[in-house]
């Protein structure tokens, strides 16, 4: 629908613009606990940054290109063990295609990005602490975690959505501070076995970017 | 108005869109006898079966080394599922069928621990599986180990020059058993004492033209205590005890030689210790299975046994001088630079109390702690949901002892398990230690009680006797200390040698410990 959209408003309106985000963010990841009552998973912060392309069509409407490194990161605690802990570090690459709407006056101008992305899984480290019930010790940990090519699903894509606020600041220059929501619609395990089990990385992002306007 | 168009259809699409994330199945605990649960496999082998498959799919903790290894447990699902369920068709299932349906299932498993009970509701038994005994019959070892213990006896003759004598030309050996079958057949056996003495009593008073009351007396209850005591040969060990001391209270009156209470925990507890002094200040000890701890300290000693029994008491105490009559030798030795080395034998040594390392390889190493491989635990119910490894560390003895830098050797075979195979890891850190001796089973991955489970969420699988599935399910994956898994495999010997059978019944020589003894003097 929105290819149709853009097929059917190119014109004299039509503008390119590049930039550059970073920004902040905090992913929720969602699993089944099953019957480990005790487990709590939290999210967690991190951090974003990237390229951003956008081209266009109107004023009100354009096609935005991100080139983004995210992380998603998050922690599971116990309450029964409450020294126990995993934070769980992820690195992702990930390529944010959206519809661009905006509206408002010359100056500023509010905005809101509806569209999918696509990425991939580069690294995970996991710190924390642990406990070895057999040497009755703590461990702390903090080290790469090694994938595991029949259970990690490396590569992510799901839909997300931001608003925010634009203020162009003369003829060329533009910023910009977006709120956005990436919501995963890939597990970040693969089925590998007869029982199911999906876990879901949800990233509220809040980022800050910085245009030039080709005009 | 079309901007706001746009703007509202693709939220709804993406809404829309949002929806698609599929939910996980859900999944439920085994620890324990939970009816609703179980309930379903007290009457449908197909229920046994979803039992065991999920169970496992849980709990177990090295599934990436079985698809290593080659094991498809969803092929298996896929394969045996139908089988069991085929088997909810039969009128009768007998006991052998299910054995060999589970052996089907189970035996790719490589756990050294690992064992299944599956109750057969038409037949009211219980069929068993292990599929580490499969292994174990199949090794070249096998009939050998199977049985196996130690003898000295040729190395304890001091003709034949192989053991090292005191100030009298005794030799220096001793050797104790709490194992209370051991108990229970010197009481039958040994003259002078116990039935021995009961028998040749009763022929004694038979024997009599004229007997006076007591005599009389005397001879009635002895022969009432003989037919009593006649069934004890065709019970199970806990029975056996149990009638023993049942007729030593009944029948203390007749003071009979040798008729001490044999404490219940020696049923389970029951260990032997066997110490040598052998030629060239060689110390070797010998245990039978891991329960130091329980006759060592007195903590453990409390808990374990009836220690205001005196017959029970004075048990641990001559285990107590067995065991410290070895490590008193090997610091003296050592101290004194006339060490010639150390054998440690746990050929055939099941395995047992992980605590017992600070008392048999942690006492010839630092205090401290030994950092001797690594351990892994399930950290989820996904198949692969696991910890980072984490160092195990066995516990070697706190208080003051030296160092012993002497040749150490631990002499194995392929039925020396689980804390047999830690201690055989324990000296592989050492730089003079050697293993000597046949492969071991492959059984490093630890156990503890399902007391535990919810530090791991992960363990056993019911309990054994009362649900109608039940598995022995380790409760980490233990590595070695570069980090490899053996299980099923088992420790390497350094230098293998074959026990000589024929040359142990002709002579009584043992070509294993030979190996080691020549190790110790030669450093080849």
């Amino acid at each position: 629908m929105v290819v149709v959209m853009l097929l059917t408003t190119i014109s004299a309106h039509a503008q390119w613009r590049v930039g550059a985000t970073t920004g902040g963010n905090y992913n929720f990841y969602s699993m089944d606990k099953q019957y480990m009552s005790d487990y709590e998973i939290q999210g967690s912060h991190g951090f974003t940054a990237g390229a951003s392309g956008q081209y266009n069509f109107k004023d009100w409407i354009g096609v935005r290109v991100d080139l983004n490194f995210t992380q998603k990161n998050y922690q599971i605690h116990r309450a029964m063990l409450n020294k126990w802990e995993y934070c769980y570090r992820n690195d992702y690459v990930q390529l944010p295609v959206m519809a661009a709407f905006s509206f408002g006056g010359n100056r500023l101008r509010g905005f809101c990005n509806l569209g999918f992305y696509t990425g991939f899984w580069l690294k995970s480290h996991l710190s924390g602490t642990d406990y070895n019930l057999f040497s009755y010790k703590w461990v702390n940990i903090n080290e790469d975690v090694k994938f595991n090519a029949d259970r990690d699903n490396r590569w992510d894509a799901g839909l997300l959505a931001a608003a925010g606020l634009e203020y162009l600041m003369g003829k060329h220059w533009a910023i910009q501070l977006e709120a956005r929501y990436y919501h995963g619609l890939t597990s970040t395990t693969k089925p590998y076995m007869r029982v199911a089990d999906y876990r879901y990385n949800s990233t509220m992002a809040l980022q800050v970017g910085v245009y030039y306007l080709f005009k | 108005m079309k901007k706001i168009i746009s703007i509202m259809s693709a939220v709804l699409l993406l809404l829309s869109l949002g929806a698609c994330r599929p939910e996980s199945d859900t999944l439920v605990s085994y620890d324990h006898n939970d009816k609703l649960v179980f309930a379903s496999a007290d009457s449908s082998f197909a229920a046994k079966f979803q039992i065991m498959w999920n169970g496992l799919n849980q709990n177990y903790a090295i599934w990436d080394y079985e698809a290593e290894h080659g094991v498809d447990w969803d092929a298996i699902y896929d394969e045996y599922y139908p089988q069991f369920e085929a088997l909810d068709k039969e009128s009768t299932v007998t006991d052998e069928e299910l054995k060999t349906l589970m052996q089907k299932t189970l035996s790719p498993l490589h756990d050294g621990h690992f064992s299944f009970d599956m109750k057969n509701h038409k037949t009211g038994n219980t069929v068993s599986y292990s599929p580490a005994l499969d292994r174990f019959a199949s090794r070249d070892d096998y009939a050998i180990a199977n049985g196996f213990k130690p003898d000295l006896t040729y190395y304890a003759d001091v003709a034949h020059g192989q053991v090292e004598t005191d100030a009298e030309g005794n030799p220096i050996v001793m050797s104790y058993s709490t194992y209370a079958l051991d108990m229970i057949l010197r009481f039958l056996s040994t003259p002078g004492i116990g039935l021995q003495w009961a028998r040749s009593r009763i022929q004694e008073l038979a024997a009599l033209p004229i007997r006076t009351e007591m005599e009389n007396f005397q001879l009635q209850q002895l022969q009432a205590f003989y037919q009593e005591l006649a069934t004890i040969g065709g019970l199970l060990l806990d029975a056996a005890v149990t009638l023993y001391n049942r007729l030593h209270e009944k029948y203390s009156f007749l003071e009979i030689p040798g008729y001490d209470y044999i404490d219940p925990a020696f049923v389970t507890k029951g260990i032997t210790f066997s110490y040598a002094l052998l030629k060239g200040n060689i110390a070797y000890f010998h245990v039978n299975s891991f329960a130091m701890t329980n006759y060592l300290e007195d903590a453990r000693t409390q808990e374990t046994f009836h220690t205001s029994d005196p017959a029970t008491m004075h048990h641990i105490q001559q285990m107590r001088e067995v065991w410290q009559a070895w490590f008193n030798t090997v610091q003296q030795l050592h101290r004194s630079g006339t060490l010639g080395g150390v054998v440690l034998d746990v050929r055939s040594n099941t395995g047992g109390n992980v605590n017992d390392f600070q008392y048999f390889v942690g006492s010839l190493l630092p205090s401290g702690g030994l950092h001797f491989g690594y351990q892994r635990y399930k950290r989820g119910t996904a198949r692969y949901d696991y910890s980072p490894m984490m160092e195990a560390t066995a516990v070697t003895m706190s208080t003051p002892h030296e160092t012993i830098t002497e040749p150490v050797v631990i002499l194995t075979n392929c039925k020396s398990v689980s804390m047999s195979e830690m201690s055989t890891l324990g000296v592989k850190t050492m730089p003079n230690g050697k293993v000597i001796g046949k492969r071991t089973w492959g059984g490093l991955c630890p156990l503890s009680d399902n007391e535990y489970n919810t530090y791991n969420y992960s363990g056993h699988i019911g309990e054994k006797g009362k649900t109608a599935v039940y598995g022995y399910v380790p409760m980490l994956g233990a590595f070695t200390l570069d980090k490899k898994l053996i299980e099923g495999e088992g420790i390497t010997p350094d230098i293998e040698v074959d026990f000589d059978e024929t040359l142990f019944q002709s002579t009584g020589r043992d070509s294993q410990l030979e190996r080691a003894l020549q190790y110790c003097t030669s450093g080849k």
